[in-house]
């Protein structure tokens, strides 16, 4: 069985808009994959049904040799503890400083003291946010906000990372190097990456496939 | 310990929900002090001036002794009676001579009829009871008190309606102060239950600091409300006790035995439901 498969999902949103229709594909662990598509093509949808934020109109989301689609509410918090999710909107609270975002989902685990420093200061050297970690994220760049979003999402090594337009903020060198780092990171460490982008720039400089995503449905893939 | 780490994160960055919690908490206490301190009173009054208002029903002369007794146990079953006493021709000759210190040679000749005595359960049922030993017609006469209970009761029913009236009202502004927390709760708040929530944290862990915080704040507004009514309410009515000595007023200086787990109780109550309803909608909003 597939790490992820998405079996005929559906998303009708009220009154009747269809977010997503018949979406079928399968990722496999350790696997890079770009979902590409333009906006409103429903990649922030998909990764919405992932991340159980939503719920599927029809059809079946496994992950993990898991049906997760009909998973009960009071499981949904420990399948996002596998999961590191760079929203789209960055999600990142004003008031915290960079370092407490990142030992937020180290805490949700359990993981605290030296090992959650050390964990959230491996992330910090990575993203190159080491001199900024006592910041408040309200103080921070666009640019160091979106770094920030990422580093949150792989500070606590999910199984599967969800990255919905993590360029969106930064410059083309910055952009790439982002997108290397997840790229190197589901090389090295195995773990499964879904980058959405509406740029088809990125998706050519990465042999990795490409699912194209259209008005809700699949048009096709890339290799 | 990491909930308390978060605590304070929450409440010192971003004091204006704790801040305004714990003044809402503050009045509601002082407004809760007002209405039990109406309460205490109006009991102390009540109870005080039942022992003085009895109702005295004078027996016919040719009403037979069994007679009386029945009435007696009739009256005693009634649910708004509370002690009944059937006094008989000799005990109150005796207490006519105590009272007035004379001698039965004095008062020869002079008649005293048997008597029923009742004091009422509650002092505002007195006029019913009397209504219904008038319609008893082994009763020569029912005396009640005259017009010193009708003023009284008067009183009483006034202060028992105000007291009514400020029991809502502190009602109203509870609901108010809750809905008020709640809202200010998903509005400053909201967005952090909904980012621990994203990163996967259980509702009880991300419930826990705010929590804390509506306990400590209930806590802190509790002991607000207590000290600023001990400090209003102590030389305030011994002030007043002083100035009007023959009025009864609840012993203010046990009052605080009363406010103290009052205040703190309904401070602990409010901010603990406040925070508990705000973070469930926080949830609900993005689950």
């Amino acid at each position: 069985m597939a790490f992820l498969e998405f079996r005929g999902v559906s998303k009708v949103y009220p009154p009747g808009i269809r977010a997503l229709e018949k979406v079928t594909f399968t990722v496999e662990k350790g696997e890079f994959v770009f979902l590409q598509g333009p906006t409103g093509a429903g990649k922030t949808t998909l990764f919405r049904l992932i991340t159980q934020e939503e719920r599927p109109t029809e059809g079946e989301i496994w992950f993990s040799g898991r049906r997760i689609d009909t998973l009960d509410p009071h499981f949904v918090p420990f399948l996002r503890q596998h999961l590191g999710v760079v929203f789209q909107d960055l999600e990142i609270i004003p008031d915290w400083t960079v370092y407490e975002h990142l030992v937020a989902p180290l805490a949700v685990l359990g993981v605290n003291g030296k090992e959650a420093r050390k964990a959230a200061w491996d992330v910090l050297c990575l993203l190159g946010l080491e001199k900024k970690s006592t910041f408040r994220a309200r103080w921070l760049s666009g640019g160091e906000k979106q770094k920030l979003c990422i580093g949150r999402a792989l500070v606590h090594r999910p199984k599967l990372v969800l990255a919905d337009e993590p360029t969106g903020n930064l410059d083309a060198a910055s952009a790439l190097e982002v997108l290397n780092l997840l790229w190197n990171l589901s090389r090295n460490d195995r773990v499964t990456v879904i980058v959405a982008t509406h740029n088809e720039a990125f998706p050519e400089r990465f042999p990795a496939r490409t699912i194209l995503l259209e008005r809700g449905r699949i048009r096709g893939e890339r290799c | 310990m990491l909930s308390m780490g978060r605590v304070s994160r929450y409440m010192f960055r971003r004091p204006e929900l704790f801040v305004l919690g714990v003044l809402i908490v503050l009045f509601t206490g002082v407004l809760v002090n007002v209405t039990v301190f109406g309460y205490l009173e109006a009991v102390r009054l009540r109870e005080h001036w039942r022992e003085r208002f009895t109702i005295r029903a004078i027996f016919r002369e040719d009403v037979s002794r069994e007679s009386m007794e029945r009435i007696r146990e009739e009256v005693a079953r009634h649910p708004l009676a509370g002690r009944v006493a059937l006094i008989l021709p000799e005990e109150a000759r005796a207490r006519f001579l105590e009272r007035l210190g004379l001698s039965g040679e004095e008062v020869a000749g002079i008649s005293f009829p048997a008597s029923l005595e009742v004091v009422p359960r509650h002092i505002e049922d007195l006029p019913e009871i009397a209504a219904v030993l008038r319609t008893e017609e082994a009763f020569a006469e029912v005396f009640c008190g005259g017009k010193e209970v009708e003023g009284f009761l008067r009183l009483f029913r006034l202060l028992l309606q105000a007291l009514g009236g400020f029991f809502l009202g502190v009602l109203g502004f509870g609901v108010f102060a809750i809905v008020v927390t709640t809202a200010l709760v998903v509005q400053l708040r909201g967005r952090e239950v909904e980012v621990l929530s994203l990163v996967g944290a259980p509702p009880a862990f991300s419930l826990a600091p705010f929590l804390l915080e509506g306990l400590f704040g209930g806590l802190l507004g509790g002991a607000g409300a207590y000290l600023l009514s001990f400090a209003f309410f102590v030389p305030f009515f011994r002030l007043v006790g002083e100035a009007f000595p023959g009025f009864l007023w609840v012993n203010v200086e046990e009052l605080p035995m009363v406010f103290l787990p009052l205040d703190l109780g309904v401070g602990c109550g409010m901010g603990v439901l406040g925070m508990l309803l705000g973070h469930w909608r926080a949830r609900r909003r993005r689950p």
